[in-house]
């Protein structure tokens, strides 16, 4: 790198002398032809500054001496420093950020973006670094000083009509928030997919920012555990957006597929339901964007009462919205034992997407592919007093393994009564054995509506007197 | 510029001059300060020149410099502050750095005197200060770990004496938090807290200043080194965390003496087991409590000179075999965290391998302990090492107000700050004159010190991050007995290789 930075500025020195102007790789591809002997040029070189913008660049000793030469941007500084007057000539460092102030090699400085106002980091050799927001002082305020009452500097200082924090001694870098920050690159690749009763669209996040539909409000959602995070957010009305494309009815389900495959599905209700807030795609928190996670867009619900959901309702990095109406179908499964835990269906869809089974079932003429999960994860909601699923620390685990291995009997109950009666043993750890919710890809059919018992058929632990059951609606642990 | 003045008052009083109201003026205006009641209760002892004084920092009562050159302090009689007498004089660029050094000590009679770079003077009734504020706005620190609420309590008396408003977040997971706000753009915090091993990915986002040019001399070498990364300074040590074995008094013959080994580890554990007790119990599937051992058994240093964590050495390989042997034998079981508390706490298990930071959640709940620092090996002589964990300051490399929380750093890892947080929540301070100063104030001062000579630091390494984490999978073979020590450690030399060479 230094070798290339410095048979820059060897070129661009020797350009100037001539009346040429030239900046980056440019005038590196002309001073290779132009320079020779390198090396010794590459030593030669004093310091140099790491330029960090909207492109990056080095700025060496020689870029000095050829931008000072011009006599453009050589200025003069008379301060106060510990109680003396001190001149410092430098040059102006807007004439330095120029440089690195837009993607282009020019070196027009952008007095519009300066006013504007973005970040100037400026980091001293020994590591002391001191930031400002160009909005807050004068363009003309600070120079990159090379004497100091007629003293030449080892090194440059950034030095001027400032708060003191920012006079920089033996300045070694200088970066700007004109950078793209890691978020807003991949962000700016990012689209949200709208699938909407066969309709389907796709929005940028810059769309979204721009569409009439974006707001800003407080929302909050409070984790299992306890923990509330209360936040001003910023994205879409989920509905208006909908509403371009469908009337949203109380009986359709909307289906969130986050980025990384986890699935939820929200029935149209909780969408038309609006006493507390608005439902929105957020994107932007506390005025910042959202990362990819658990961004770029999560759900949350926003309003001027900061409306309070369930953490686990709120969709993070979600990639994709498909709509199908009218086939939405709630459902509840209890369990009982040592506690009593009655959960929805956006709970077991969270279930599914988390700890996701897939068999192949094969009994009595049925031959299907099942998605689920693992029946003994269920357990867990019922296995002891306390500890219950994302109701604790992540240190503590819910699923009591030790009451598992000493074994209590499982009975999984259909809405018609039907019951298997199951060993918590051959349950403990077992994932052949699911709790099934679709069938083929789809959900389960009315027969088998709202969970079916399955297992693979090649599985290895299977208990002899396992059955078929489906309808599931309670499941209850017997001590 | 501004100019300091910080009066002390002394009237005359039955003939004796007593500590009279402190004075703040900034140019020419007084600034307030608190009454000479509350003055007093801020002092803190000190040792100088192997006397103990109760003191404060000059930098403790003014606001955040950003440079100062000339002190000058005068002796007054009477009680007449318009009638000096005698005045030393300090002059110098660098002295807003230093004014946390710069000590007023109270003196027989309620008199105040100061010592600076070797200089003193007694009977002190005013010093000027010429310097300049640091202009910056106020900043913002994130905290964690435990102990928030007391470093809270310490931020906020430096606020109420600087001046500054200084803004303190409860931030559960720092470093997550702080790649989080900016990779997004956001508006970053000043100061914040982080642990040595967060310092690989911190650095390589260019989330923090290096802080070469901070004075860290009265910080411990072993703090300092485990901040240091590629021969840059990246925080200020705060305070320590140690392993230490917790044991139960009741089931102990006798306490361990300061440099038991062990066979004497061994021989009380035979005893217990006699009790129907499990004698020992600790977390032996983590890297972080096996290479304590493995250095105890001869592992030469966690680091081989490539920078390398390799696991197939001799001192790992003995102190697998013993750790098998122990728990074989039922002298020890291997459990997790919270299995071994919950059966510590209920006196099943005789002796825990836990870190310095259970002291006061033991204390809270009001389980017996006794504590002790790590055995030798008398195989080889060398102590089991414990794992040092040190919390330190870091400082944004966005900062805008980097000179004011460089001097709250200083305050932080001062003397005063150090000797009552750490005591206040039983951790060893990260300062040489605290250490001495918290010896009769920090009822585990003596295990804790005996763990920090033998114990080393958590290196901040990608070596480590690798090595840790595939030995988490891979001594649970070994324990399971899948596994044989020979070819778990070789398989794990293959993985961590492979991982390293992604």
């Amino acid at each position: 790198m230094m070798g290339k930075k410095v048979r820059i500025a060897v070129g661009c020195a020797a350009m100037v002398v001539a009346g040429m102007m030239c900046t980056g790789m440019n005038a590196f591809a002309q001073a290779a032809d132009a320079t020779s002997g390198a090396s010794e040029a590459e030593n030669s070189e004093a310091w140099s500054i790491e330029l960090t913008g909207a492109r990056n660049d080095w700025f060496a000793a020689s870029d000095y001496a050829a931008m000072k030469a011009t006599g453009k941007d050589y200025t003069e500084k008379k301060v106060e420093r510990k109680g003396e007057q001190l001149v410092y000539k430098g040059l102006a460092l807007k004439a330095v950020l120029a440089l690195v102030d837009d993607d282009a090699k020019k070196r027009e400085f952008d007095a519009t973006l300066w006013k504007k106002g973005y970040e100037v980091t400026l980091t001293a050799a020994d590591g002391y670094s001191a930031t400002f927001s160009t909005a807050d002082i004068s363009s003309d305020a600070l120079i990159l000083a090379d004497t100091e009452n007629g003293k030449p500097l080892d090194k440059p200082m950034v030095v001027g009509d400032a708060p003191k924090n920012l006079w920089v001694r033996e300045i070694a870098a200088i970066a700007t928030s004109l950078a793209p920050t890691k978020t807003a690159s991949e962000a700016s690749a990012f689209s949200l997919e709208l699938d909407i009763n066969g309709k389907k669209a796709a929005y940028t996040l810059a769309e979204l920012e721009k569409d009439p539909a974006f707001i800003e409000a407080p929302g909050s959602f409070t984790t299992s555990a306890g923990t509330k995070y209360a936040n001003r957010y910023g994205g879409v009305k989920l509905r208006e957006v909908l509403s371009r494309y469908m009337d949203v009815s109380a009986d359709d389900s909307i289906t969130f597929i986050a980025m990384d495959g986890y699935e939820m599905t929200y029935p149209g209700s909780r969408i038309l339901d609006e006493a507390d807030g608005l439902w929105i795609l957020a994107f932007r928190m506390d005025g910042d964007y959202l990362p990819k996670d658990p961004g770029f867009i999560r759900t949350v619900k926003v309003g001027p009462g900061t409306p309070d959901i369930d953490g686990h309702l709120s969709v993070k990095m979600v990639k994709r919205i498909v709509v199908k109406e009218k086939d939405f179908k709630d459902f509840k499964l209890t369990l009982t034992g040592k506690r009593t835990e009655t959960i929805d269906r956006s709970t077991v869809q969270s279930c599914v997407s988390c700890h996701r089974e897939e068999v192949n079932f094969e009994r009595k003429g049925i031959a299907a592919t099942y998605t689920g999960f693992p029946l003994y994860l269920a357990l867990a909601y019922a296995d002891d007093p306390s500890y219950a699923p994302h109701r604790q620390g992540t240190d503590i685990l819910s699923y009591d393994k030790a009451a598992a291995k000493a074994g209590y009997k499982v009975e999984v109950i259909a809405s018609d009564g039907f019951k298997v009666t199951l060993d918590s043993r051959d349950l403990d750890g077992n994932n052949d054995i699911i709790l099934g919710m679709y069938k083929e890809g789809a959900g389960v059919g009315d027969d088998e509506f709202p969970l079916v018992l399955v297992w693979d058929k090649n599985a290895t632990r299977l208990p002899a007197d396992i059955k078929n059951a489906k309808k599931i609606t309670s499941i209850g642990l017997k001590f | 510029m501004l100019i300091l003045s910080i009066l002390v008052s002394l009237p005359a009083l039955n003939g004796s001059p007593i500590l009279g109201a402190l004075e703040v003026r900034l140019a020419g205006q007084a600034l307030p300060i608190p009454p000479d009641s509350e003055l007093r209760g801020l002092l803190y002892r000190l040792s100088i020149d192997d006397r103990t004084e109760q003191a404060i920092s000059l930098a403790e009562l003014i606001p955040p410099l950003a440079d100062a050159w000339r002190v000058e302090a005068w002796q007054t009689g009477n009680g007449r502050t318009d009638s000096a007498t005698k005045s030393v004089l300090w002059s110098a660029g660098d002295l807003a750095e230093r004014l946390d050094r710069f000590w007023l000590i109270e003196k027989p009679g309620g008199t105040w005197g100061v010592v600076f770079d070797g200089k003193t003077l007694d009977g002190v009734g005013r010093i000027d200060v010429t310097g300049e504020h640091t202009e910056e706005r106020p900043p913002e620190i994130w905290v964690s770990w435990e102990g928030v609420k007391e470093l809270k309590k310490e931020i906020d008396r430096w606020s109420r004496l600087t001046g500054v408003k200084a803004k303190t977040v409860d931030v559960p997971d720092v470093r997550t938090k702080l790649l989080s706000v900016q990779r997004g753009g956001g508006r970053m915090p000043d100061l914040v807290m982080i642990q040595s091993d967060d310092l690989p990915a911190l650095t390589a986002a260019a989330t923090l200043q290096a802080l070469d040019g901070m004075d860290s001399s009265s910080l411990v070498d072993k703090g300092r080194n485990a901040f240091n990364l590629k021969g840059r300074n990246w925080a200020l040590p705060f305070y320590f965390d140690a392993q230490l074995v917790f044991y139960n008094p009741k089931l102990l013959s006798t306490p361990p003496a300061k440099n038991w080994d062990l066979a004497r580890l061994e021989a009380e554990s035979r005893r217990i087991v006699r009790t129907g007790r499990t004698p020992l119990a600790w977390n032996a599937y983590s890297a972080y409590w096996i290479l304590p051992f493995a250095l105890g058994f001869g592992k030469q240093a966690i680091e081989d000179a490539d920078g390398m964590v390799r696991p197939d050495d001799m001192g790992t390989r003995s102190a697998l075999a013993w750790l098998l042997r122990m728990r074989d034998e039922g002298l020890m079981a291997v459990l997790e965290r919270d299995a071994m508390i919950g059966r510590f706490a209920s006196g099943e298990t005789a002796m825990i391998l836990t870190g310095s930071y259970s002291i006061p959640e033991f204390e809270r709940i009001g389980i017996p302990f006794g504590i002790a620092a790590y055995p030798t090996v008398p195989e080889t002589g060398k102590p089991v090492a414990p794992f040092l964990d040190f919390k330190g300051l870091a400082i944004t490399r966005s900062s805008r107000s980097p000179l004011t929380v460089r001097r709250l750093a200083s305050y932080l890892t001062g003397p005063g700050v150090q000797q009552r947080f750490t005591s206040s929540v039983s951790k060893l301070p990260a300062n040489h004159e605290a250490w001495e100063l918290v010896r009769t104030t920090n009822a585990y001062f003596p295990q804790l010190e005996r763990s920090y000579e033998i114990g080393v630091t958590v290196p901040a390494t990608e070596a480590y991050s690798t090595y840790k984490n595939i030995m988490w999978k891979i001594l649970r073979f070994v324990f399971a007995g899948s596994m044989t020590i020979d070819e778990a450690l070789g398989e794990a030399r293959r993985l961590i290789e492979a991982n390293l060479k992604q």
